[in-house]
């Protein structure tokens, strides 16, 4: 199947748009955002979901002062409220020459590209701060914390400026991906994570201690998932241009297992640390896995 | 090791096609872009070294199940051990084993440690012995009879075998090998096992495998071949032996004169076998009961020779053996045969009244030279010790012991008696009880008389026509135009011109009537002189006239024509002294007693008998016990011919002697008569040097000579314990093992 490469505006066209609306990007977490929005902020404030009673001191606004309370118990107790807030949504996507391996539909790259914009588009609907980071074997493109249409088409352009080549590099890619949050929010890291699951998980894992939460999008091809050559074959190294020449025969069984044990050993680290692991096959309707699992996420999460 | 089909060893080869097939394999690379290169490193650190190994371990296992798997096919065995209780080797499960067991007479001759047929029949025990379940076992004689003894349940129980066995005798005659081959392939194009044996158990003689049957054979063999059937021969022969064997023993005429010496011609051949080139020596041995007759030393290298013995015998009924010393084969060492003794020949001579005395009377001379004795110490006495001489000496003899009365019939001559008839004489009584009629120049008979002559001659008797010069050319023919061989034409010569005369020929030497004659010591009959005779017409040879003598001019003398069981001559030059001067010859006499004598024997039953031939005599009761020559016995009734009793016995299908016994409960000998077997039948004849090379390349060298060599033969292709079984075990660890390595190691 031959992709067409979209233009900014076509990347999340007026069906897809219209289906976007029902869902959200939330964090699990406390989020310190800005603006008003639905996901809780650490901060108590005066919305109308109350949170508790505090004694009052002088000082305080005695508008908040719970007179009934006071009425019972001829205390002075404030009325606290929960603060809900906008979330900051960071996009990583991973843009390394191994995003360019194409199965029988679209390749890696094209499909982490249009999952990114989905997720973008979603928290654009919902006046979430977002910001997008590519990154290879270093840090590559970043878009910073904003929101509106504006900058959704920046981070558009941005995207469909970026192309997958070179190669990965968790330990700096990421790490200076990642590098700049300081405000906990959701990160959302699409990738295929061909590399050390528990170097990549522990380099996420500093977003988690700084009280960020985390989503895993392990994009896989299914082709990659087996060996399915019969012949000696030349396995050409997307990243370094390296060549591999087995009989897949041979190996079959072994790459399967190393793969499947590549994907336990992500998804269990993800778990130890709090993440989120969600694996993202490729397929023709891009939409389809990033949309279930949004759909899945709301109506556990939420 | 060997192998039950190595032919599949051919496709050994196939062994490199796992390699082959590998190495294009990894020829034929592609190039593939990867993402997810760094699981395939990862796996490819870890695993490289134990792939290559296991890659390198499954190219072995493919080769060596294909290995394995031809083996299979190939049925190897263990090396045979040769069993150390001399048993046969056992046959594998479902065989199919047909014993061809020659029972032909040759197959009696003495080999080492009993005869041929014995250790034939030895060796069938084992391979039938050796048989087992499931398959199958047959065993065919070849006798001709194309019964086949079949085996079904096996194996075979001891009694069942020694039964079968006791049943396979030797027969007369040549084994019948193309009739057993036929039927052969048809018991194996009808067999339901694989794996097919042929035995072929004989003597290999000439008798049975020579005359040019190599071409029949070697298709019938070709064909066996390709039903897979598996022939050996086993040549149960000595190498070196020596053999005569009694082939022929007759005399001219099988009814013989009393104490009339005879001569028998015995026929005695040499087979010696193998470089045995030495002349090779034997008594014969001619006796009469316990009487010896005559003893010959015979001598031969190879081939055959005729002996020829003089014999009298009193008279009766005699039984004559001829005995050979005993040699490899002992059965055709000795013949018998039956003859009956006249005492008496009885003859009418018919003769139109006469007036004439002395020698102008025919008669006169016939009676001269056969009734009357010649005087003591004549010429015709010194010079000739012929069978003419010895009845006259004998005859001299006999009037005397009359005159003395001194008679004794165990050293009688036999006696000629002739009875001096006119035509009208004749009657059917009359002509009973003679052997010969005759007609001395007579031209004429009475009406009544002709049909009662030709019954006479139909029935066995014999006519002598004798036109002389009285004789009238036209009555003559008139007369026996129905019964003469031959119509006289002309008178040759003029009567009065003696300066010219023609001399006797005899037309065939070979013929008995002219054993005795054609010698000086018994009468050339080729010194006489004829000076008149009677042309013939040539119209007799149409009518089956056969001419015995010739004159020099090629006019027939005497011609004989057979009618009904009798015979009528015809001597054209008269018989008496008119145109001839054979009336003076010594042979004179010594002709007409062998005619007269030849007429008795045609007019008796036959005593020895060919195959087939109906055994008729007169009987003596109304029934009869006849024991045939492999020891059963019959009871047959007489037939009344003529208000006489007479045995007829159609069974003489067998050669050998049949004892006719009168009295059903006597235990005596009774009338012994023969049936003779073709004199081909019973010798040890080996094959010629072609022949022989022509069976070795009809058989492909599956002959054995010794029992020894058929069972290393039999044991090297069965082999050991068969391998098969765990080749297709390591057969089918390998494809489990190549199977589980390649799907459950790598897939």
């Amino acid at each position: 199947m031959t992709v067409q490469t979209p233009d900014a505006f076509s990347l999340v066209d007026g069906d897809l748009a219209d289906r976007l609306r029902q869902l959200e990007l939330f964090s699990r977490f406390r989020v310190e955002g800005l603006l008003q929005g639905p996901n809780k902020s650490p901060m108590k404030g005066f919305s109308t979901d109350f949170l508790q009673h505090r004694q009052y001191y002088p000082g305080d606004n005695i508008k908040y002062l719970d007179w009934r309370v006071y009425g019972r118990s001829d205390r002075l107790m404030i009325r606290q409220y929960e603060e809900v807030t906008n979330a900051p949504i960071r996009i990583v996507l991973d843009s390394s020459g191994s995003m360019q391996h194409r199965g029988e539909s679209m390749s890696k790259w094209d499909f982490g590209l249009r999952t990114a914009a989905i997720l973008l588009y979603v928290a654009f609907l919902h006046r979430d701060a977002f910001s997008l980071t590519t990154f290879a074997s270093q840090c590559r493109t970043t878009i910073p914390r904003g929101s509106g249409k504006g900058h959704l088409l920046r981070c558009y352009r941005a995207l469909l400026a970026e192309g997958a080549e070179g190669g990965t590099d968790f330990e700096d890619g990421l790490g200076r991906a990642i590098a700049g949050t300081n405000r906990r929010g959701l990160t959302i890291v699409l990738s295929d994570f061909m590399d050390d699951p528990k170097a990549i998980i522990k380099k996420i894992s500093h977003l988690r201690f700084r009280g960020s939460d985390v989503i895993a999008l392990q994009i896989v091809e299914p082709s990659e998932m087996d060996l399915d050559f019969n012949s000696v074959t030349r396995f050409h190294d997307l990243e370094s241009g390296d060549i591999q020449a087995i009989d897949p025969q041979l190996l079959r069984r072994a790459y399967r297992d190393a793969f499947a044990e590549h994907t336990l050993a992500l998804k269990e680290s993800c778990q130890r640390y709090g993440f989120q692991h969600a694996e993202l096959k490729v397929e023709d309707s891009f939409e389809v896995p990033v949309l279930e699992y949004l759909r899945w996420r709301m109506e556990n999460f939420a | 090791m060997t192998y039950a089909f190595p032919a599949y060893l051919y496709a050994l080869p196939a062994m490199a096609i796992p390699v082959i097939l590998y190495l294009l394999f990894r020829r034929k690379r592609r190039d593939v872009p990867w993402g997810a290169i760094y699981i395939l490193r990862k796996v490819i650190e870890t695993r490289s070294k134990t792939t290559a190994w296991l890659q390198y371990l499954i190219i072995a296992l493919r080769i060596l199940a294909l290995a394995a798997l031809i083996m299979v096919f190939a049925a190897p065995h263990q090396a045979w051990t040769p069993p150390t209780d001399g048993s046969f080797p056992e046959a594998p499960r479902a065989t199919h084993r047909l014993i061809l067991l020659d029972t032909s007479a040759s197959m009696t001759a003495r080999v080492e440690g009993g005869t041929a047929l014995d250790r034939a029949l030895s060796l069938s025990r084992r391979l039938i012995a050796s048989c087992v379940a499931p398959g199958q076992v047959d065993l065919l004689p070849l006798d001709g009879r194309d019964k086949t003894i079949a085996f079904n349940q096996l194996p075979v129980s001891e009694s069942n075998l020694e039964e079968v066995i006791a049943e396979c005798a030797s027969t007369d005659g040549s084994a019948q090998v193309r009739r057993g081959l036929q039927k052969a392939l048809d018991l194996f194009r009808a067999s339901p096992w694989q794996r097919r044996e042929l035995y072929l158990l004989s003597d290999f003689r000439a008798a049975d495998f020579g005359e040019g049957q190599e071409g029949e054979l070697a298709r019938i063999l070709k064909a066996l071949a390709e039903m897979g059937v598996t022939v050996h021969g086993v040549r149960f022969a000595s190498t070196e032996t020596s053999n005569f064997a009694l082939r022929s023993m007759a005399p001219a005429v099988d009814t013989l004169l009393a104490n009339q010496p005879s001569l028998f011609r015995i026929e005695v051949g040499a087979y010696p076998t193998g470089a045995n080139t030495d002349e090779q020596e034997s008594i014969l041995t001619l006796s009469c009961g316990d009487k010896i007759l005559a003893e010959e030393i015979v001598a031969l290298h190879s081939g055959t020779k005729t002996l020829t013995l003089p014999v009298k015998l009193p008279a009766g009924r005699h039984t004559l053996t001829a005995r050979l010393r005993g040699d490899a084969l002992n059965e055709d060492n000795e013949l018998q045969r039956s003859y009956s003794v006249l005492p008496e020949l009885r003859a009418i001579v018919v003769q139109n009244i006469v007036t004439e005395k002395g020698f102008d009377n025919p008669r006169n001379w016939l009676e001269n030279a056969l009734t009357n004795p010649p005087k003591q110490g004549s010429r015709r006495q010194q010079k000739h010790s012929s069978a003419a001489e010895a009845y006259a000496a004998h005859s001299q003899k006999v009037a005397q012991d009359r005159q003395t009365g001194r008679s004794n019939a165990l050293h009688d001559l036999f006696s000629l008696s002739l009875e001096g008839k006119i035509p009208e004489q004749l009657s059917t009584e009359l002509l009973q009880d003679a052997h010969m009629v005759i007609l001395l120049d007579v031209d004429r008979l009475p009406v009544e008389i002709l049909p009662a002559l030709r019954r006479y001659v139909l029935r066995g008797g014999t006519l002598f026509l004798a036109p002389g010069p009285k004789t009238t050319r036209a009555d003559f023919n008139k007369t026996f135009t129905s019964l003469a061989p031959s119509l006289l034409t002309t008178l040759r010569y003029d009567a009065t011109k003696t300066d010219r005369y023609e001399q006797c020929l005899v037309e065939d030497s070979t013929h008995p009537l002219w054993q005795a004659l054609e010698s000086p010591q018994h009468g050339n009959l080729a010194s006489a002189r004829f000076y008149n005779y009677f042309n013939l017409s040539p119209s007799g040879a149409e009518q089956g006239s056969t001419t015995l003598l010739r004159l020099s001019d090629g006019a027939p003398l005497l011609q004989t024509r057979q009618l009904g069981r009798g015979r009528v001559h015809l001597w054209t030059a008269g018989l008496g002294g008119d145109w001839h001067s054979l009336v003076v010859h010594p042979g004179y006499p010594v002709l007409l007693i062998r005619l007269l004598q030849e007429g008795a024997a045609r007019n008796a039953w036959p005593n020895n008998l060919a195959k087939g031939q109906p055994l008729l005599l007169a009987s003596e009761g109304a029934q009869a016990k006849i024991i045939r020559p492999d020891g059963t016995s019959e009871i047959i009734a007489a037939s009344m011919i003529d208000g006489r009793p007479f045995l007829r016995y159609d069974r003489t299908d067998t050669a050998g002697t049949y004892d006719i016994r009168f009295d059903l409960q006597s235990e005596k000998e009774g009338l012994l008569f023969h049936v003779i077997s073709a004199s081909s039948e019973s010798d040890l004849r080996p094959l010629a040097a072609d022949d022989e090379a022509a069976l070795a390349s009809t058989f492909a060298g599956s002959i054995q000579s010794t029992e020894v060599d058929l069972v290393q033969t039999v044991g090297e292709s069965y082999g050991g314990p068969s391998l098969a079984i765990l080749c297709g075990l390591a057969a089918l660890v390998c494809f489990l093992l190549e199977a589980g390595l390649t799907r459950r190691v790598f897939l």
